[in-house]
């Protein structure tokens, strides 16, 4: 619901943003995909994509409503910690980047993270994994839709549901045309001006606001968000970091761009992208916290970010701020549909429905699970039920129980399908339990704690011995247990 | 002595009146009238929210639709300790319905609200109270959660950590 919220730009500038930003990645993204001439080149990019490009890519994904909007809107809430837990995120990139080598190697013509489950701990563990991903990729991208419209809205008066469908427009358009290559190079782009921008906001924010002004007025009117020890924020702070490594660890958003990346690449992009990453939530969510001493209404604590940054910056900087949240969010919607499609292409309607499909029927199939995504998350964006953050953390507790799953898959033998299986229901149930009688901001962490539990007990008393050459699908199937 | 057709006329002028200014005070009532105060608003939040984390917000509506976008109210809200509103804090003076709070300490907190006509700067009647009470989760419960993070994240790093060393070093083997 929408409470009036004063607006910063008038709605023609608004309009007039929209547009060009619209032609600029939909003509981008159509450009980038006549590259795209078969079906590995669509879903994976030809699985020849570089360091500059994989980095690139790896940080504008990352960089997305969820650093933008939300890292504000945790400063806004939780205060200091607020921001830092926000920051912890960059984990997910930096423990990753190791996996990212081990999954190149294991499976070098895999194509989604739930072919990894189904070869790893058969088929009841990978249903429950494809159910468990599969949600979570409509919550983020729902998520994304919202602040879409939310970002033009509290920009410059564009109302909600037009905002929103224009951005799901705009990316499902270029993502349609060009698969991975037009997600991948828009993203390149995306990541230089969300950079730039991050940049040029700091700077403009920091001579504009006085320092032990924003401290007194915190200090005075709202001193639980400078202090150390406000309750929901302690528990926030590891909730959101077990969030973020679940969230990169299982999602065929980062998968896709482990196979797409050539061999030794995915390892360096990654921690590269995290080091880039880490301060752009500490330097978002400090603008939250000038709202009071510069006399801002938030009317909704998602809104805060944008709403800050125009406010200091003025009409100039509405504008700079526009066109980076655009960037932020169009290079995660992209992302996320076309890794969501593969999924659902490969491990959905290949492999239960019709494996025989040619490759030209498979690519009609991948437009039509695009379209029907895009609708569908339209249709959920539409009454703009909750905030970003209970929309997205509604799925931390089951993001969060696929870690232990998915790292001791890869790195340990006697990791078992039992232990999996067992390790995502326990570790969902209790922290949706966690989520609904505690916050939104203790489902990860008890979901993660009673999926690490589960998984090595599992692994100590019921142990597999697994052999590793069963990932490698385009080897002859394994008839015995290897020693390697 | 007046005769009866003349006081039936006079009753009959009387009721004519009556009706007239019937007429007049019901369509004064509807219109907005130029010097009136604007309507009471009201909270729509319920009466004695209570909050765990420190941070609600406060959303209300205009006492009755108004007439144009040049006649809607601006609205001044307060908040104090006290429900007298000794020493009320201005919270927010402007057009917004709604204002996100954040940052407050254990505590029972007042709210009042009054709408104040932009053009002629005259208020309306404050708002009752609404109460607020902030009771944040017991530290003993968040410090044990902390913990409890911290230590299945130094678990996943070791996890990860001793998985790419043994990769490796079976690699070189």
């Amino acid at each position: 619901m929408e409470h009036h919220q004063s607006e910063i730009l008038n709605p023609a500038t608004g309009w007039i943003l929209m547009a060009l930003l619209s032609a600029l990645w939909i003509g981008l993204g159509i450009y980038w995909g006549k590259k795209a001439k078969n079906l590995d080149g669509f879903m994976l990019a030809g699985r020849n994509v570089g360091l500059a490009f994989g980095t690139a890519t790896a940080m504008a994904t990352w960089v997305t409503s969820n650093t933008t909007m939300l890292a504000p809107q945790f400063a806004l809430q939780l205060g200091l910690w607020g921001m830092i837990a926000y920051s912890m995120a960059a984990f997910g990139l930096f423990l990753f980047a190791p996996l990212a080598r081990r999954i190149k190697d294991l499976m070098p013509k895999g194509y989604t993270s739930g072919d990894f489950i189904r070869l790893r701990y058969g088929k009841t563990a990978w249903r429950v994994f494809l159910a468990i991903s599969i949600f979570y990729s409509f919550t983020w991208l729902i998520s994304m839709g919202m602040a879409g419209g939310i970002l033009m809205n509290a920009l410059s008066g564009i109302p909600y549901a037009v905002g929103m469908t224009v951005i799901l427009g705009v990316c499902i358009t270029y993502t349609l045309f060009g698969g991975l290559y037009a997600v991948i190079g828009t993203d390149y782009i995306q990541s230089v001006i969300i950079m730039i921008g991050v940049v040029v906001v700091g700077i403009a924010v920091l001579s504009h606001v006085d320092l032990s002004g924003v401290y007194s007025e915190l200090e005075s009117n709202r001193p639980m968000l400078v202090s150390v020890l406000l309750p929901a924020s302690l528990m926030a702070v590891f909730n959101n970091l077990l969030f973020g490594i679940g969230e990169v660890f299982h999602s065929n958003v980062w998968w896709s761009r482990a196979f797409a990346m050539r061999k030794g690449i995915g390892s360096k992009a990654y921690t590269i992208a995290g080091i880039f990453w880490l301060p752009v939530p500490i330097a978002a969510g400090f603008i939250a916290l000038t709202g009071g001493s510069l006399g801002v209404n938030i009317t909704s604590p998602d809104m805060v970010g944008p709403l800050m940054a125009g406010n200091i910056l003025g009409k100039a900087g509405a504008v700079v701020v526009f066109v980076v949240f655009f960037c932020s969010l169009a290079s995660s919607i992209d992302s996320l549909l076309a890794a969501t499609s593969d999924l659902i292409l490969e491990d959905i309607y290949k492999k239960m429905i019709n494996r025989k499909a040619s490759e030209a029927r498979l690519k009609r199939v991948s437009t039509l699970i695009i379209l029907g995504l895009g609708l569908f998350a339209w249709l959920v964006c539409l009454p703009r039920v909750g905030t970003l953050a209970t929309v997205l953390f509604f799925a931390g507790p089951m993001v969060a129980s696929t870690i232990y799953p998915i790292v001791t898959g890869l790195y340990w033998k006697t990791a078992s399908a039992g232990g999996a299986i067992w390790a995502m229901v326990l570790g969902s149930v209790s922290g949706l339990i966690a989520y609904i009688e505690v916050g939104w901001y203790t489902g990860s962490l008890i979901a993660a704690t009673v999926s690490i539990l589960t998984t090595v007990l599992f692994a100590r008393f019921q142990p597999d011995n697994f052999n590793w050459k069963a990932l490698d699908e385009s080897l002859p199937a394994p008839g015995s247990v290897s020693n390697t | 002595m007046p005769s009866i057709a003349n006081r039936k006329n006079r009753i009959r002028i009387t009721k004519g009146r009556l009706t007239g200014l019937f007429f007049l005070l019901t369509w004064l009532w509807g219109a907005p009238l130029s010097g009136a105060p604007p309507a009471t608003p009201r909270f729509t939040n319920d009466q004695g929210l209570v909050s765990e984390s420190g941070y609600f917000k406060l959303i209300w509506a205009t006492g009755k639709e108004p007439a144009g976008v040049d006649n809607a109210p601006e609205f001044l809200l307060q908040q104090s300790t006290d429900s007298n509103f000794g020493s009320p804090v201005v919270l927010y003076q402007g057009p917004d319905l709604a204002t996100f709070i954040s940052g407050l300490e254990n505590g029972t907190y007042y709210f009042r609200l009054k709408a104040i006509d932009p053009q002629t700067r005259e208020g309306s009647a404050w708002t009752a109270p609404l109460t607020v009470v902030v009771r944040h989760h017991p530290l003993a419960l968040s410090l044990t959660l902390f913990g409890l993070g911290a230590i299945v994240f130094l678990a996943t790093l070791a996890i990860v950590v001793s998985g790419a060393r043994a990769t490796r070093a079976n690699q070189e083997a």
